[in-house]
């Protein structure tokens, strides 16, 4: 049995360790904000914080994750940094099919936690491995820019 | 709310912003079954036998023998496609059953034991080797053959491109529930033609149209790939979810869904062209033949906008065009944004710049040597009936990206291992469906429905895949109505309370539905009374046109057209044949603008996708296999291949749209591939016929 | 029923491992294993051992933990500057926040991102297992002869690899080193091909070089032959030569066509950047 974090609160996961964190999330614990886009780790529909760094849960084993704590969209999205983030995608029309969108706000959130004044180039690589079919990306660049710009002090 | 173009936050934006919005794979009901299909590992071959492991209780397998009518239409009666191949298998990944079960896990198991004794048949794997065709059509204007035999010179050329999968990031996924009490299915899934499913549901399982209600959950992505083939998979599911007694669930994995799923059909456009002394194409030949895959599915119709841009947005006087789609035992091909246009813009884009070479004339001023104005004829002798807003285009084009200083700077002799390049292409789209299908079949209808809190739904079965039709609508509603946004509803279709507006494709949602949308409105805000329930409806009118003839290819085809230019800036190493992107360009006119940002985001992605079929997107099948099966090798853009586009919309207001609005979601796709091979080509000085243009091939021609 | 651990030693893992043998395999980030469906009957997770994400500079050798990630590594400003270019654009972020430098040798596939340049470095693995005592035991092997083909390593079932070790003059002396990655996109790419070339060149003389070649063959193709025969060329005759080396080395590599890239291709971008590095 593998104990970790998720979204702040202690948890247990009775699949086995060898399982993708990606079902142990989905189907044990219900959260729908990780989505699967590949499976294999190409496009980033499924990324998670784990201990503030962005991981690929559809090929993260559960084992890798005991101890430590996994943050999804649905721990993020009452926060200050998220209601910003909201905003300023809104406002840039960021979102379209919407599929890849809750691992771009994670990727998003590694981003800002890490580098909170990214240059454009900074943000480029911090989603390069989330694919976008519908955006062409740039609109997603300019609203995690202006969430940092918006930001100050938040991250 | 006034100004139709101003942005607004999306409908559905929080929504799917916060990860909420339910998708099909989030769909959970109880009871639920998965399911996983038996397909087929070759080519072409009869099935002799099929050797099915003991389900255990709980699990069924379902065959096109527990169907009604074991065919799924689509456009006509003729080589329609089984939703389970019963004696004949005719493309790798055909289903041939499905099973379903309370585990996954063990259902995909049992799909692996199942063994299918086939006998092999002899396989057409290219189109080149196609001899049954799928559709043919010809056309010719003028005469052709007397403009040849005048002509000072005359150049052949031969283009290809390959496939292109759409790689929505949402695979395609349905579930199906019956009510057996009632007798009644629900199917409910990631679709672009509500409609179409319940069309599709009713005559597999022979049930009628009350007892058939289909509901767009919210859908990540289409562009095409969810026009035609949700209506197989709903009917799988629905006789699955029928025969099981249970709710059944189909979704796609990804590698699943791209050996499966209809493409962008591969081509071969061979054109002749006729100049006279002048340097004017004076006639145009174009032999087009698209790869159908192995069943015809919707490739007559795509074929059908493939000769209607056969001479691209230039006047030439004499044509002989004659297109074919052709059957291979390969994967179908279908709907894919651009829908047949894409393939032949790329190559009359491109040859118009091998032409002007070859005459000594820049790319630009050759074009606008050709290109149509107002009132000119179409190619299939109906009319532009509109202002052909090119000249401006062009002219922001060139204000924008300094095209021609460019051009002229980089044909000079480059040195070093980096050179540089700048293209340009021009394109249209015809706004809706091909010819007369809006009046002679759709008949599309949208109702507003105003509750007695004095809010107000539009209930139509259009969808919102991510374009923005929630809010586009919304808006113009609410415009019309001068209501605030909040107060007009859109929910996802349920068959049960829309009635059929069409199919969301074609760029016809904005221009005719959203008509439709304007016009019940107008009406309602004729009659509005406040506090009462009241409801309008608007039906379809056709505006005056040339009336459509295809057997003859003759009439206007569309009603009106969008109009764009693109430029494409970049860098080539010619030590690897491999590209940076530098600049990127896009004008278009969509008509009025019905909201800047969702507007914006169909140019963005748009644009991207064309680059992307232009340049990396390679996909290709082998021995009748698709060889790039996942998002591993099958190469879409990211972030770090863009840059930042700069885009502009030329305002030209259509009498017939909504405020003034065109189709808009194709028209952004066209001009990409062209105007970024046309880049390459100054840049390597290399003349080139295929896409995607590839560093391999780039480098190849360079080594020559 | 597949059993699974965590250890949490270096020595606790080399005692599952010895056990087991090659009933076992390790995981480290997954990154690899995961999306391969790849599996056995014992697997043994070894993300908890800190032990192996050290790094140290000693005695002119530096030494990369086996489960130094990519990030980590990227982060770390004694690995070598180039080391860290090639690591940076393996995959994307979500992946090299996991994925490790053991990983990626131990893979083994021809294609792997670091591997042209660990060859050129003369890298050495270390490998440990228990010895009769259950005292760890090490052996070590440059990466050449650990490599053995596609997905083929020399590890015996009751090893594990701890570290790698670079020779620091390998590239501390070096006075040009290059490398280049060719993917079909700017991220998230696997390598078409890769090219790693270092060199030292004093007093106009060559004296010393080596070049690797990535996804060329079934492993990085590097040839001290070769080498040697340019070692101590004045750079003029190394110019009068340099398309006769270019052709040598034309025949040692060995590409195929497959859904990536071609043949051709592969082999003439090895070349045109290998006839570049050699125009010093």
């Amino acid at each position: 049995m593998i104990d970790f974090i998720l979204n702040g609160k202690k948890c247990t996961s009775q699949l086995p360790p060898q399982s993708r964190l990606l079902d142990v999330l989905r189907e044990e614990f219900g959260l729908t904000a990780p989505k699967e886009g590949c499976g294999e780790g190409e496009c980033g529909a499924c990324a998670v914080l784990v201990d503030g760094m962005l991981w690929n849960s559809c090929i993260t084993p559960l084992a890798n994750v005991q101890g430590k704590s996994v943050l999804t969209l649905e721990g993020f999205r009452d926060t200050e940094k998220y209601k910003l983030l909201e905003k300023c995608f809104g406002e840039a029309g960021a979102v379209q099919c919407g599929f890849c969108t809750p691992g771009m706000i994670m990727a998003a959130e590694a981003l800002l936690r890490k580098n909170p004044h990214p240059q454009e180039a900074d943000i480029r690589e911090a989603i390069s491995g989330n694919l976008c079919r519908c955006t062409g990306y740039n609109m997603i660049i300019k609203a995690i820019r202006m969430a940092a710009e918006k930001g100050a002090g938040l991250w | 709310m006034e100004d139709i173009s101003k942005a607004v936050e999306r409908k559905d934006h929080r929504l799917k912003m916060s990860g909420r919005a339910e998708y099909t794979c989030d769909k959970r009901m109880e009871g639920m079954l998965y399911s996983a299909f038996v397909r087929s590992e070759i080519a072409h071959g009869r099935i002799l036998d099929i050797k099915l492991p003991v389900l255990p209780e709980g699990y069924v397998a379902v065959s096109g023998h527990d169907l009604y009518d074991n065919h799924l239409p689509v456009i006509t009666d003729e080589h329609e496609q089984p939703i389970f191949a019963i004696d004949e298998v005719c493309f790798v990944g055909e289903a041939i059953l499905m099973l379903a079960g309370p585990d996954l896990q063990k259902v995909r198991r049992l799909c692996r034991e199942t063994k299918v004794v086939y006998e092999e048949l002899p396989a057409v794997l290219t189109l080149d080797e196609a001899t049954e065709t799928a559709a043919h059509y010809h056309y010719h204007k003028g005469d052709a053959e007397a403009a040849f035999a005048q002509a000072a010179q005359v150049v052949e050329e031969v283009f290809t491109t390959g496939y292109q999968e759409q790689a929505y990031l949402e695979v395609q996924g349905m579930v199906a529930q019956w009510d057996a009490e009632n007798r009644k299915m629900h199917v409910f899934g990631s679709m672009q033609a509500p409609y179409h499913v319940k069309n599709a549901v009713m005559r597999v399982l022979g049930l009628d149209a009350e007892h058939v209600r289909v509901v767009q959950e919210v859908t990540g992505g289409g562009f095409g790939g969810k026009e035609d083939y949700p209506s197989l998979i709903a009917c799988q599911a629905a006789a699955a979810a029928k025969k099981a007694g249970a709710p059944v669930r189909v979704v796609y994995d990804r590698r699943e869904d791209m050996t499966v799923t209809t493409k962008r059909h591969p081509s071969r456009v061979r054109y002749a062209a006729a100049l006279d002394a002048q340097h004017r194409i004076i006639a145009l030949k174009a032999d087009i033949c698209l790869d159908a895959g192995a069943y015809p599915g919707l490739s007559s119709v795509v074929l059908q906008r493939s000769l209607n841009v056969a001479a691209g947005v230039y006047k030439i006087d004499n044509l002989d065009v004659d297109g074919r789609a052709v059957l291979t035992h390969t994967v179908s091909n279908g709907a894919f944004r651009g829908f047949g246009a894409p393939q032949v813009f790329f190559a009359i884009e491109s040859l118009m710049n091998h032409l002007a070479a070859k005459v000594g004339m820049t790319p630009l001023a050759f074009r606008q040597m050709h290109m149509v104005q107002q009132d000119n004829d179409t190619v299939t002798g109906g009319k532009f009936h509109y202002y052909v807003p090119l000249p401006d285009l062009l002219a922001k084009a060139e204000e924008m990206s300094d095209y021609s200083r460019k051009y002229a700077a980089y044909s000079q002799p480059q040195q070093g291992r980096y050179r540089k390049g700048i293209g340009l292409s021009l394109f249209m789209h015809g706004c809706g469906y091909t010819g007369s299908a809006e009046k002679d079949f759709l008949r599309p209808r949208v109702i507003l429905r105003k509750y007695a809190n004095d809010t107000v739904e539009i209930l139509c079965g259009s969808v919102d895949i991510g374009q923005g039709l929630k809010t586009t609508f919304s808006k113009i509603a609410a415009v019309v109505l001068d209501l605030p946004l909040e107060r007009v509803i859109f929910h996802n279709p349920d068959t049960d309370r829309v009635p059929d507006s069409g199919p969301t494709v074609a760029s016809r949602s904005i221009m005719i539905v959203g008509k439709l949308v304007e016009r019940a409105a107008k009406k309602l805000k004729a009659v509005w009374e406040s506090g009462k329930e009241q409801e309008t409806v608007a039906d379809y009118e056709s505006p005056e046109l040339i009336p459509w003839n295809l057997a003859k290819f003759n009439g206007d085809a569309y009603p009106a057209y969008s109009w764009g230019v693109n430029v494409v800036e970049l860098e080539e190493d010619c030590l690897t044949g491999m590209t940076k992107l530098l600049g990127v360009w896009g004008v278009f006119d969509v008509g009025t603008v019905i909201d800047n940002t969702v507007m914006l985001g169909q140019a963005e992605g748009g644009i991207l996708q064309g680059i992307g079929y232009g340049s990396m997107e390679k996909m290709e099948s082998a021995a009748g296999k698709i060889r790039q099966t996942s998002f591993t090798d099958y190469m879409i853009p990211t972030a770090m291949d863009t840059v930042p586009n700069q885009i502009a919309f030329v305002d030209n207001y259509y009498e017939y749209g909504p405020f003034g609005a065109k189709g808009a979601g194709e028209l952004t796709l066209l001009g990409g591939a062209p105007a970024y091979t046309a880049a390459v080509e100054q840049a390597t000085g290399k003349s080139f016929h295929a896409i995607p243009l590839t560093p391999e091939r780039i480098l190849a021609a360079q080594q020559k | 029923m597949v059993k699974t651990y965590m250890p949490c030693s270096v020595l606790e893992a080399l005692r599952l491992k010895q056990e087991a043998q090659s009933e076992a395999i390790f995981v480290a980030g997954g990154t690899d294993i995961m999306p391969s469906g790849r599996t056995a009957p014992v697997l043994i997770y070894l993300q908890g051992l800190t032990e192996l994400q050290e790094v140290s500079k000693f005695d002119g050798v530096l030494r990369i933990g086996a489960g130094c990630t990519y990030t980590q590594l990227i982060g770390d400003e004694r690995i070598p500057k180039i080391l860290r270019e090639a690591m940076h654009e393996i995959a994307a972020p979500a992946i090299r926040n996991v994925g490790t430098i053991a990983g990626n040798i131990c893979n083994a596939s021809p294609a792997g991102d670091t591997l042209p340049l660990l060859y050129a470095m003369d890298a050495v693995i270390v490998m440990g297992s228990l010895d009769e005592q259950g005292q760890l035991r090490t052996r070590k092997l440059g990466i050449e002869a650990f490599i053995q083909g596609v997905r083929k390593i020399t590890l015996e079932p009751s090893e594990m690899v701890l570290a790698v070790e670079i020779p620091c003059n390998s590239y501390e002396q070096m006075t040009k080193l290059q490398r280049y990655k060719a993917g079909a996109r700017k991220a998230q790419a696997i390598a078409k091909l890769s090219f790693a070339g270092i060199c030292r060149v004093e007093d106009d003389v060559l004296q010393d070089v080596r070049l690797a070649f990535g996804a060329v063959g079934a492993t990085v193709i590097r040839s001290r032959k070769l080498e040697a025969k340019l070692k101590g060329l004045t750079l003029t005759e190394l110019a009068a030569r340099r398309t006769s080396i270019v052709q040598e080395y034309g025949e040692l590599l060995r590409p195929i066509d497959d859904q990536r890239s071609t043949a051709d291709y592969r082999r003439q971008v090895c070349l045109n950047l290998l006839e570049d590095f050699l125009s010093l």
